[in-house]
Parts: C-alpha cells; sequence; structure tokens
C-alpha cells in the first residue's frame, strides 16, 4: 500500500521590495548582488527563496508563546486550531494546501517531525515555545533538496546565537494575564562567559483554564543552548529544549446528547460541544464528561550538537540531533470505558554530514550532504523507519540576471511494516484484527533519486520571477 | 503584473503541484477499532494548486499595512475506498484567505495594531461545510525605559468583533478575549 510520493511543482513569483540586502541563513549562497526583500511589516523579510521573521521585531496584536501564534500572521500560512487561547497537540499548520505531513518542520535546519503513528500527530506545536526563538524561517514549496521530504515548504526555527561575544550577560522577563485564567510567565539570560563560551538559558509556563469543558492546558519548558568557539575557527553548538504539556481533551457538553447521563452533565457555563465534532489528530473518539479527566501529560526533548569547521574552500558541518517524546494518555475509548496513563513514546535522531559554500569554479557553489534518520518508539519498535539520503546542490550564477539552482537527493528508506492477513495464511480476517495476530517482522526498502531545478531570473532591481520543479518523496505515514 | 509604485510592494506566486499515490488517512474517523491501517488508502493522483498575493502599503512613516491573500484549490482522483466518512486534508482548508495587518504609531514608542483575518468556507471531516468569518485582533503595544530599564507593555483584545466561528469543525473559538502582558528587559 505504501509508495512514494512524486510531486511536481511549477512556481512562478515576482517579486518588489525595499532595496535591501539579503542572504539569511539558507547554507550555500553565490554573491548575487542587490536581493530584492519586501519588508512586509516589522520584523518580517519576504525574499524570493523565503519569508524570514525576526522575533525580536516582529509584532502583533496578542501573545507571543508559540509558534503558532505566529504563524497565523504570516501570508500563506493555514493554521487551524482548536483553542484561539493556547497551541494544543491536534493543531495544524498547511502552506499551499499540504499540512506538516507533508512539511519539514525543523530546528536549526534539522527535521523534528515524527512518525505519526500512535497519537498520529506529526509535529505537536504545543511543545514548540518562543523563549529561545531568535528567528523563523519560511520556504514555500519543494524545491530544496537541503530539506527532506519537503513538498509543500519548510518551517524552520532558528534558535538563539546572536549575542556571540556579549561578555555582559543581558535578558528578561515577561508575564501576562488573559481572560479564561490564561496565563504566562517566562525569563530568560545570555551572555558569554568568557572568549569562548556563549550561553543562553530561558524558560517559560503557560497556563490556561480553556473555553471549552475541560479543555485546560499548563506548559512548562526549559531551554538551555552553549556556543563554543573552538580553535581554528570551528564551532560546537549544543542545544536543549524541554516541554512539559499537561492538556485536558475537550468533553462532550451537550444537553442533547443520545447518553442521558452525558447529557445531564451539559454544563452551560461552557459552550455546547458536539460529539459529532471534527476529531483531532490525537483523538480517535469524543472524550466524555463525568469523574474522570481525559488528558495526557506529554515531555518532549529536542536535542541539538552541531559542529562546525572551515574546512578547504567550503564549510564543514556535522549535527547530531534526537527528538524525544513520552506521553501518558488518560481517555474514554470507543465502548466509552476509561483507562488512565497510557504510556507512549516516540524517538527521531539522527546524523547530518554537509560540505558547503564550495566553490571551485567562478559561478558555481556546491554543497555536499549525507544524513541517517531513525523514527520509531524505543518502547516498541526502535526504529520504524530508517532514512538514508545523499545530495549535491549547486547553484550557478549566470551573468548579471540567472540563477539556476539545480539540486538531487538519494533517498533509501527502510520500513517496519506489518504482514497482512491474506499473506498470514488466513482465509478471513481475523477477529480482532490487527492486534489479535502478531503480523510484525516484515519490511519493506524504497530507494530512488529526486531531483529539483530551480531558475530566477532578476528581471528589474526589484522583480525577481522564479520557477522551480521538483519530485520528492514523503514517507508513508498518516 | 508585478509593480513596484512608490510606496507599494507586492509579491505574488503561483503554485500546481500533482502528487502520485497520495496516502489519505481517515483513522480519526475511523469505524471500528480506529486504527489507522485500516483507513489508509493511496490516491493515485490529488493536484493542488492555486496563487498567493502579499502586499505592503506604508501610508505614512508612521503608518503601515500589510496584505495576503490565498486562493487554493485541490483535485482527488476517486478511488473506490471512500465512504461516507471519507475526507481530504485539502478540502478542510479554506478556497480563499485573506490577512491583513495594521500598525499605527500613536505616541512615541506606542503602536496601536489590528490584525484581520478572512477565512472563507471550507469542509470538514465529516462532510458539513463550516460557514466563512472575519476576525479581528486589536492590541496597544507600548515600549519605555525607566531607571535604565527598558518595559514593554501590551495590550490586547482579540476576536474584537465578538465573531462567531471555528477553525476546526464543532470547535467553537471564544470572543472578546482581552490580556495584558508586561516584559522587562535588562
Amino acid at each position: 500500500m505504501y509508495r512514494y510520493t512524486v510531486f511536481t511543482l511549477l512556481l512562478f513569483i515576482s517579486f518588489t521590495s525595499f532595496a535591501r540586502i539579503l542572504w539569511a541563513q539558507e547554507a550555500a549562497p553565490v554573491d548575487l548582488g542587490e536581493i530584492t526583500v519586501m519588508a512586509s511589516q516589522p520584523g518580517v523579510d519576504i525574499s524570493a527563496d523565503k519569508t524570514v521573521i525576526h522575533m525580536d521585531k516582529f509584532n502583533k496584536p496578542g501573545s507571543l508563546t508559540t509558534i503558532t501564534d505566529v504563524l497565523t500572521e504570516i501570508g500563506g500560512v493555514d493554521v487551524q486550531r482548536s483553542s484561539s487561547l493556547m497551541a494544543g497537540p491536534g493543531d495544524e499548520v498547511s502552506i499551499r494546501g499540504l499540512n506538516e505531513g507533508r512539511m519539514v518542520i525543523e530546528i536549526d535546519g534539522r527535521r523534528i517531525n515524527q512518525t505519526g503513528h500512535m497519537g498520529r500527530y506529526i509535529v505537536d506545536w504545543s511543545t514548540l515555545t518562543m523563549d529561545d526563538v531568535e528567528q523563523i524561517e519560511i520556504i514555500r514549496g519543494g524545491h530544496s533538496v537541503l530539506h527532506p521530504f519537503a513538498i509543500g515548504g519548510v518551517i524552520n526555527i532558528i534558535t538563539k546565537n546572536k549575542d556571540a561575544g556579549t561578555k555582559k550577560a543581558r535578558g528578561h522577563v515577561n508575564a501576562g494575564y488573559g481572560r479564561y485564567n490564561t496565563w504566562n510567565a517566562s525569563a530568560a539570560v545570555e551572555g558569554s562567559a568568557n572568549d569562548f563560551t556563549d550561553y543562553h538559558f530561558s524558560g517559560g509556563s503557560q497556563e490556561t483554564d480553556g473555553y471549552l469543558k475541560n479543555n485546560f492546558q499548563k506548559t512548562k519548558s526549559f531551554n538551555s543552548r552553549l556556543n563554543f568557539h573552538l580553535p581554528s575557527g570551528a564551532g560546537l553548538k549544543l542545544g536543549l529544549k524541554h516541554s512539559e504539556v499537561d492538556y485536558g481533551m475537550p468533553v462532550v457538553n451537550d444537553p442533547n446528547d443520545p447518553n442521558p447521563v452525558v447529557a445531564s452533565l451539559y454544563d452551560p457555563s461552557h459552550p455546547l460541544f458536539r460529539r459529532s465534532s471534527d476529531q483531532l489528530r490525537h483523538l480517535n473518539w469524543p472524550q466524555l464528561p463525568g469523574g474522570d479527566t481525559p488528558k495526557w501529560e506529554k515531555q518532549t526533548d529536542y536535542l541539538d550538537a552541531i559542529f562546525t569547521l572551515t574546512a578547504g574552500p567550503g564549510t564543514l558541518k556535522v549535527h547530531g540531533f534526537m527528538t524525544d517524546g513520552r506521553r501518558r494518555t488518560s481517555l474514554y475509548n470507543k465502548a466509552g470505558s476509561f483507562s488512565k496513563d497510557q504510556f507512549t513514546d516516540d524517538r527521531t535522531q539522527g546524523i547530518i554530514l554537509e560540505y558547503m559554500d564550495f566553490a571551485p569554479f567562478e559561478g558555481h557553489k556546491f554543497t555536499f550532504g549525507a544524513e541517517y534518520q531513525e523514527l520509531g518508539q524505543p518502547s516498541a519498535t526502535q526504529a520504524i523507519y530508517k532514512v538514508k539520503s545523499g545530495y549535491i546542490q549547486d547553484i550557478i550564477q549566470i551573468r548579471d540576471r540567472w540563477t539556476l539552482t539545480p539540486g538531487v537527493r538519494y533517498y533509501q528508506v527502510e520500513k517496519a511494516t506489518y504482514k497482512s492477513w491474506m499473506e498470514m495464511g488466513y482465509p478471513a480476517q481475523p477477529p480482532g484484527w490487527p492486534f489479535s495476530v502478531n503480523n510484525t517482522g516484515k519490511t519493506e526498502t524504497d530507494s530512488d533519486f529526486f531531483p529539483s531545478l530551480k531558475v530566477d531570473y532578476r528581471l528589474t532591481r526589484d522583480t525577481t520571477l522564479y520557477a522551480a520543479a521538483s519530485r520528492s518523496y514523503r514517507l508513508p505515514c498518516p | 503584473m508585478i509593480q513596484s509604485f512608490d510606496r507599494i510592494h507586492f509579491r505574488t506566486a503561483a503554485w500546481y503541484y500533482d502528487i502520485k499515490n497520495f496516502i489519505n488517512d481517515n483513522g480519526i474517523t475511523a469505524p471500528g477499532s480506529g486504527a489507522g491501517s485500516n483507513c489508509l488508502y493511496n490516491i493515485d493522483s490529488v493536484k493542488l494548486y492555486g496563487f498567493e498575493m502579499e502586499a505592503s502599503l506604508q501610508i505614512t512613516p508612521k503608518l503601515r499595512t500589510t496584505a495576503a491573500y490565498v486562493y487554493q484549490e485541490h483535485q482527488v482522483a476517486q478511488t473506490g475506498h471512500e465512504q461516507d466518512w471519507t475526507y481530504y486534508l485539502p478540502a478542510t482548508l479554506p478556497k480563499h484567505k485573506v490577512k491583513a495587518l495594521a500598525g499605527y504609531e500613536v505616541i512615541p514608542r506606542g503602536w496601536l495594531q489590528v490584525s484581520a483575518r478572512y477565512v472563507g468556507s471550507r469542509g470538514s471531516q465529516k462532510g458539513a461545510e463550516l460557514d466563512d468569518y472575519l476576525v479581528c485582533d486589536i492590541g496597544f503595544r507600548k515600549k519605555l525605559r525607566y531607571q535604565g530599564l527598558d518595559y514593554d507593555l501590551n495590550l490586547y483584545l482579540d476576536n474584537a468583533t465578538g465573531t462567531r466561528y471555528a477553525e476546526v469543525s464543532g470547535y467553537p473559538m471564544p470572543r472578546y478575549v482581552w490580556g495584558v502582558t508586561l516584559g522587562l528587559k535588562f
């Protein structure tokens, strides 16, 4: 059933701007001279490649505590939330009709998407707090081979790294309160311990009673970043982003519910919430009011170690990473019985080796890379997916106006899948399938090349046209 | 057509996707066990296309507005696996969406901000059509320096229009959500 996904994209973009210079943090820049950038609003720069949101300048009405608070304001980004008070695990973010199941969400350039199994969320937006975020990059479309599995686009969260060399420590304290007993508090301190070490520590807490019945939420977060400036221009950045989310699942609040017990528990102080409501990704069926509290308690750690070294004509980067999630879920099943503290975990880990800014010929700039990634469940199948990939991209400058960006990524994906009851020899689907029979032990492998090409033409000083076509791959998960 | 005027700046883009073997997930609304494996299937072709525009307008040095419009469409090949609970994620997104943000410096280092979103009608998991809506947030932000410290005061009223709306079918959003934040830099 699982096949690779192929897509083609044709994109035409025109672009005008204040004449400013921008080449933000994407690797492998070629000197294009003056790049057009549109400063659409304070803290938001839009170029032909990407939208960059600088959090120290970004401004909007309301609180800014999680990434989705920012994305809600950005053109071309759809955010669907079940509550506007705080980001929830069932929130979805889409670009050009494709949600995070077909986009890449990254921290410092590495993918944080989970498998989507056992809870079905790909990215839990409630865990992505803003305390340590310096800027957010949004790349629309899947034309960059530097980002694996990008079809709809890329959202790259860049953590704080700006204060290198600031020996005097500085920081901030924020606190807020709002309706529905919603409050938040955060603090951060950053600076340099000495000539070789920069640091950033931050933490925050958010809480709300919620709008829907039982839809409370408490989030705590802690972030730590250490940057070491090593000899010979080398650098090492260590990062930890930790969050704890205690999330109450909204329960049916309907005086006309077909279950008379549920109907009798209707609370008019909360809005109507029917069992026919759409289901969120982490909930398979409606949750019920009563003595038990449907909720989950989740801890997530994002760990990163990035080593960079100027080596020969280019820069070498080695990036090891892990996303580790653990949650205990208490909820009603479809039959209406309640179970407490069901444990599920997930882990994504891997390493990226990249050599960038390599310019052996005039007008060319290459990036080479290789990546290994595992996605799975430490308590069950440790590696549901093993992904090996290699990629190369060149940025070719042709005179003043034309830029070609060809690239190709090769994937080899090993998948731990399961046997169908037909291939196991059963004449009909066994009762209780798929849980009544051990159907594990089957593996599949996909491999192929996925090329892309982007062409930029600078029509005038203020206008750039580009078109891109690419073929991409997506892990076969929900 | 793109044109750069003195104080108006545009970006526009169009896109077209043809996705083969699109994995559709009905697991969250599945009958029976609800297991995703019962409810995943490949769709031969899903096509997505549309265009987006963004514009920035600086009316005066103190007044700046931005606006964005997105139109998006999708086509899904029929597979024979459809049931009455089949849904497609792109169908839950609006065909038309407009966002606007304006900021005006009413006093030195004090900005009045208005954010508005229009979201067109769209589908839901279980087939119902959600109405379009327009929601507006208002805020006031003041930065000040006092005794060597930088303060940042933010007052806001989200959904100031009192719009009854839902981004996900069945999940009503609160109205008139007020709040205040205070920041201190040292």
